[in-house]
């Protein structure tokens, strides 16, 4: 699949401070870019996030169809 | 203020969409034990009235069933009313354990974990056994608290179509990259009444290197020869790596729920499932009438041959008075309405007519797939399923519904 990447921006420094502030917390941080997409219908919202929007959209399409299925007790 | 008016004013809004969608839900107030007649009050205030229980899962018809009354009297006596403790701190008793044991030699698994709910153990077992390596490829009509038990764990969730094969395998096969694959699905489906094809999953789970999780909550205590549940009934015992399964339904009807299998699975559920960790032990006053349930279960396979017996008759009723059904060989007999008003309308001329029985449409159900759930028991004798066909012709021929099968209910009320 065709995908594009978007390229992601240095870390700010306040970015830096957090990610380190957390080590001292025994915290391993990374930090990366998502696509995140939202359905929405009426009340309902289902959302997934993926590294690429075809990725994200895959997810959805997952979370939707468990959403869609059995609701009976 | 803190609630503000406003907010009052969307939650009505909301309240008011859903009733006029049609799904607004309506509590009706029994005024007797759970069994296969019940007095009924509805709608409120209204005399209650007899009518025949076509709707409980009381599949063994245990709910009320004396010895487990006696049971659980006794439990109350010896063990108290309340444990005042999640499990882990002081709220484990001899009895959870001996139930939990119980629950494994009853299973053919290798250990159990009590749990408030199967709810609350499909909310726990994904979460506390797999992450982001993982992947969780569910039947695609899976119950809604696996939904939500996937949602909450970090694994990656997939979907394959309902009872297929051929799609299932195709999931394997694309990840095969994946630390572990699990195959997740109900032992019997609670929409449909259908059984999973235990026998094929686990040949596929073999062959792609999978596990295989079942909730088994619609089928514990009757499925296969000895009621032990599917995997029973489809001649794989002992290679289901989890399953869940519910006390609320056959199994006393109470509440209460578990997650059996691999012990290593177990134990971390035990030192890791939140709703295990955070939330009450099961009172001992319900441990004390499941055992004894596993006991009358173990004893005897007369009841749930009754059942089998009763379900049999009952699809063989509702065929020969020209209802359409889902077929299956589960005690869920669904009678295919396909419209949503007209699933409604007949299931209130049946209340009418003496028969409790709830019609289900969209959402809840597949567009176009409104039915009328019907649920046998081991409580109900020849004469109330006798009964129940007389008012079920009756409303049916009112209807004109008796001998049509899909496309000609579709052409004449629509979807
Ligand atoms: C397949 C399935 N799993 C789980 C549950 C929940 O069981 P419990 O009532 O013990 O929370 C139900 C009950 O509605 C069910 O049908």
């Amino acid at each position: 699949m065709v995908t594009a990447r978007v390229e992601e921006p240095p870390p700010s420094a306040e970015a830096a401070r957090v990610e380190r502030e957390l080590a001292e917390r025994g915290w391993e941080v990374s930090s990366h870019l998502l696509w995140v997409t939202v359905a929405r219908r009426g009340g309902e919202a289902e959302q997934a996030e993926g590294r690429t929007r075809e990725e994200a959209l895959a997810r959805l399409v997952e979370a939707l169809r468990l959403d869609e299925g059995a609701r009976l007790p | 203020m803190a609630y503000a008016s406003e907010t009052r004013e969307r939650l009505r809004r909301e309240i008011e969409t859903i009733r006029e969608a049609g799904l607004f839900k309506e509590e009706r107030f029994i005024h007797a034990p759970q069994g296969a007649e019940i007095e009924v009050e509805f709608p409120a205030g209204e005399a209650a009235r007899p009518v025949i229980n076509l709707c409980a899962n009381n599949y063994l018809g245990l709910s009320s069933h004396p010895e487990v009354l006696a049971a659980a009297h006794a439990g109350l006596d010896r063990r108290g009313y309340g444990m005042s403790s999640v499990r882990f701190i002081c709220g484990t008793q001899d009895i959870h354990r001996e139930l939990e044991t119980a629950l494994t030699a009853f299973l053919g698994t290798e250990d159990t974990l009590l749990f408030p709910s199967c709810m609350d153990a499909n909310a726990g077992v994904f979460e506390a056994l797999f992450d982001d390596q993982d992947v969780l490829i569910a039947d695609r009509l899976v119950h809604a608290s696996i939904v939500d038990g996937m949602r909450l764990s970090k694994a990656m969730r997939d979907t394959y179509k309902h009872a297929d094969m051929g799609h299932l395998e195709e999931k394997l096969a694309e990840h095969q990259d994946r630390r572990t694959r699990v195959i997740v699905t109900d032992g019997v489906f609670s929409m449909d009444g259908d059984v999973a094809p235990l026998d094929q999953i686990v040949a596929l789970a073999e062959r792609y290197d999978a596990m295989v999780f079942v909730d088994d909550s619609h089928s514990s205590g009757f499925m296969g020869a000895t009621g032990r549940g599917t995997h029973e009934a489809k001649g794989v015992m002992g290679r289901i790596d989890i399953i869940t399964t519910t006390l609320g339904k056959a199994l006393g009807g109470a509440s209460g729920g578990c997650v059996s299998g691999r012990a290593e699975l177990v134990e971390l559920c035990r030192q890791r499932a939140r709703p295990y960790l955070f939330s009450n032990s099961v009172p001992p006053v319900i441990v004390a009438a499941a055992l004894k349930v596993l006991e009358l279960v173990g004893r005897t396979t007369e009841r749930r041959d009754k059942l089998e017996e009763n379900a049999r008759y009952w699809r063989r009723l509702l065929t020969e008075a020209g209802f359409d059904l889902k077929a299956g060989e589960s005690p869920i007999v669904p009678v295919m309405l396909y419209n949503a008003k007209l699933a409604q309308e007949v299931s209130r001329d049946l209340f009418a007519e003496g028969i409790y029985v709830v019609g289900f449409f969209f959402p809840v159900v597949a567009k176009g797939q409104a039915r009328i759930r019907t649920q046998l028991s081991a409580a109900h004798e020849k004469h109330h399923l006798d009964r129940a066909i007389e008012a079920f012709a009756k409303v049916g021929s009112r209807h004109g519904v008796l001998g049509l099968g899909r496309d000609e209910i579709v052409a004449r009320f629509g979807l």
